[in-house]
């Protein structure tokens, strides 16, 4: 590899794609646009040292794509497109090596993706977001969370019961005074045997 | 052995490498005499140490920034800041850099410029260039602030700024409670309160008057102002505190135009504790009390000013928290309710209505509107449940609670209940809305003059 990267360095590009692909790539993506580096697949042997980032780089490129198409002030698009790329990216940066920062990305992603499915799909993809929020960088978790919740109690998504027990606990963990507590509130109150009324 | 002897132990057996390099040049025979010899020599020498040592540190760095590169943990937002910094390394580096080099040399060759046989005119040259290397290094030690971070602090100063104005205000008000009570014939507190009066007054009947409804504010406000005007004028040279006091009682009476435009937006308030007027007053009070970010939300609100995007922080409102509004949007949940459940639908909808073309997008989309016109209604009501979260999230019950307290001298009529919540009006007439928009444009012009309402509401009589 470190032959690779010297030959990188002095810009013997072609011979270096050939001494060490994933360096090669890398290399590639400094100058490709979000939309180049997403359409190309990682291709790393396991354990290559440039594995991670690239695919953080391939991450962080197709959660752009996917953030960029927002509406003004939507937490989320309203498609999947570049969503399900960005979820599996941000899981494989991260397994070597624990990240906060790419995990509360992942449980973004996968909140975006459970807010695109129906209720109770929805409800499963957020409890699988729950192990990238307990990774996530302290300040992210309770939003984070709280939306989980949020996604996890909606009508359809379970049992009441079930519901109840998401919003109860998102609303231990949501910031105080924002967006998702309110919301959590007012979904508690909706949901029969679960506290007060509005 | 532990990594962190490794540093020390390395540069202490670099200079046991040099001890022994000069050993064996004097084992060969080499001295050091002819480097003493002149001083020119010696200067040299360390010139060229001075150079090799950069050099060293040089490939120190480059061989620092190379273990960056092949972390794992480096993001590509990191090389992509390392890229933009001169010679990838930390900002200042490189400028520190040269001055070391600058002053590492030139100093010893100004110091031992005689002994350097160095002319005037060379030392003077040396002198000018570390002066100005040095002058523009510490000249340049300056730090940019980051926006946003600014902002905000800006933003939690005002609302810090104004609460503190408020408790000022307070105070200065019991002081001249006391005080009045104290000496009730003060002349200059009579002066001080019409004044008070006389400047909402003149916004209500000359600005904002000729724009509202007619009956709005009495039709007998104008020949009041008028008056009031006069008195005033006179009592500057003349006071009589009689004259003064009776045009202040028509002003704050239940003729003056502040109160009239109270009751006629009162009934926007109907279910606040404590009656709708102190519903009002509590509601212009809170707005006065709101940081810049928060009072641009309520003013939209009370305004029904057109949807606009900058009124939420990015990225905020989830598909989720769209759900919950859509039973505050009538049309919207006789039409969307069912179909909530469906895949994507709640993300698609609140994507449509927080575009710019809204109407025309859920006109062309979302089938089961009337007409174009039902669904820009929809819209609206769906835009407004939107920005009511956000505003009642503004209005903190600590925030009520000491607005509450404010008031508490207050009129019985304009008194809040001490427990009761902040509620934002309903729908009722044109009158009354008018009557409350109104209102919320003289709370922006208090708030430009830096005016506490809650003083000026502390002295009506409605």
């Amino acid at each position: 590899m470190r032959a690779a990267l010297f030959l990188l360095l002095a810009g013997c590009t072609p011979v270096a794609a050939l001494l060490d692909p994933p360096l090669a790539q890398l290399a590639r993506w400094e100058t490709a646009t979000p939309a180049e580096i997403a359409a190309e697949p990682v291709v790393c042997p396991p354990g290559h040292a440039a594995c991670a980032r690239l695919h953080t780089r391939r991450a962080e490129a197709c959660m752009g794509l996917a953030m960029a198409s927002r509406a003004p002030g939507a937490a989320c698009p309203a498609t999947r497109e570049h969503l399900p790329c960005a979820v599996q990216s941000f899981a494989a940066a991260r397994a070597p090596v624990p990240n906060p920062v790419l995990a509360a990305n992942e449980a973004q992603a996968r909140l975006c993706l459970a807010e695109l499915m129906a209720p109770a799909a929805g409800a499963a993809e957020a409890v699988q977001a729950a192990t990238a929020i307990a990774e996530s960088s302290p300040q992210r978790v309770p939003l984070l969370a709280a939306r989980a919740a949020l996604i996890a109690a909606r009508p359809g998504a379970g049992h009441d019961s079930q519901r109840c027990a998401a919003t109860l606990t998102g609303l231990r963990i949501a910031p105080p005074g924002s967006r998702e507590a309110a919301d959590l509130a007012r979904r508690r109150a909706s949901i029969p045997d679960c506290g007060e009324t509005p | 052995m532990p990594s962190f002897l490794i540093p020390p132990l390395k540069i202490l057996l670099i200079g046991l490498a040099g001890v022994v390099v000069l050993l064996a040049a004097r084992l060969a025979g080499l001295g050091l005499g002819p480097l003493f010899a002149a001083p020119s020599n010696l200067a040299a020498v360390l010139v060229f140490f001075v150079g090799i040592g950069f050099a060293a540190f040089l490939w120190w760095l480059a061989s620092r920034c190379f273990t960056l590169l092949r972390d794992p943990a480096t993001t590509p937002e990191q090389l992509a800041a390392l890229r933009e910094l001169p010679l990838a390394l930390p900002e200042g580096t490189v400028r520190a850099l040269l001055a070391l080099i600058v002053g590492v040399i030139g100093l010893p060759l100004l110091l031992f410029s005689q002994s350097l046989a160095l002319n005037d005119a060379v030392a003077g040259y040396v002198n000018g260039i570390i002066a100005g290397v040095f002058g523009y290094y510490f000249g340049a030690r300056s730090t940019t602030p980051e926006a946003q971070a600014a902002r905000r602090l800006g933003d939690a100063l005002e609302s810090q700024n104004r609460a503190n104005e408020a408790l000022r205000n307070s105070e200065a008000a019991a002081r001249a409670a006391v005080e009045v009570a104290q000496h009730p014939n003060h002349v200059a507190d009579s002066m001080a309160k019409l004044e008070r009066h006389l400047g909402v007054a003149r916004i209500l009947v000359q600005r904002l008057g000729p724009a509202l409804p007619p009956g709005l504010i009495p039709p007998q406000a104008g020949a009041l102002l008028e008056q009031a005007e006069k008195v005033l004028a006179a009592a500057r040279s003349l006071p009589d505190l009689g004259t003064l006091q009776a045009a202040t009682a028509i002003l704050i009476g239940r003729d003056g135009p502040f109160p009239a435009l109270l009751r006629a937006a009162a009934p926007l308030l109907p279910a606040v504790a404590g009656g709708p007027l102190g519903g009002v007053a509590l509601l212009l009070s809170l707005g006065w009390s709101l940081g810049a970010a928060a009072w641009t939300r309520f003013r939209a609100r009370l305004l029904d000013a057109p949807h606009d995007p900058t009124l939420f922080e990015p990225g905020a409102i989830s598909p989720a928290s769209a759900e919950l509004r859509l039973a505050e949007a009538p049309i919207f949940a006789r039409l969307f309710t069912a179909r909530a459940a469906e895949p994507g639908f709640l993300a698609s909808l609140l994507d449509a209505c927080l575009r710019p073309d809204a109407a025309e997008r859920l006109w062309a989309r979302f089938p089961g509107f009337a007409s174009p016109a039902e669904a820009e209604a929809g819209l609206t009501e769906f835009r407004r449940a939107l920005l009511e979260e956000r505003v009642e999230a503004d209005l903190t019950p600590e925030l009520v609670a000491r607005i509450n307290q404010s008031l508490s001298g207050a009129a019985p009529a304009l008194r809040p209940d001490p427990q009761s919540r902040a509620l934002l009006p309903q729908q009722g007439s044109d009158e009354a809305r008018a009557a409350l928009q109104a209102l919320t444009l003289l709370l922006g012009e208090m708030r430009e003059s830096r005016t506490d309402p809650a003083l000026i509401l502390v002295e009506l009589a409605p």
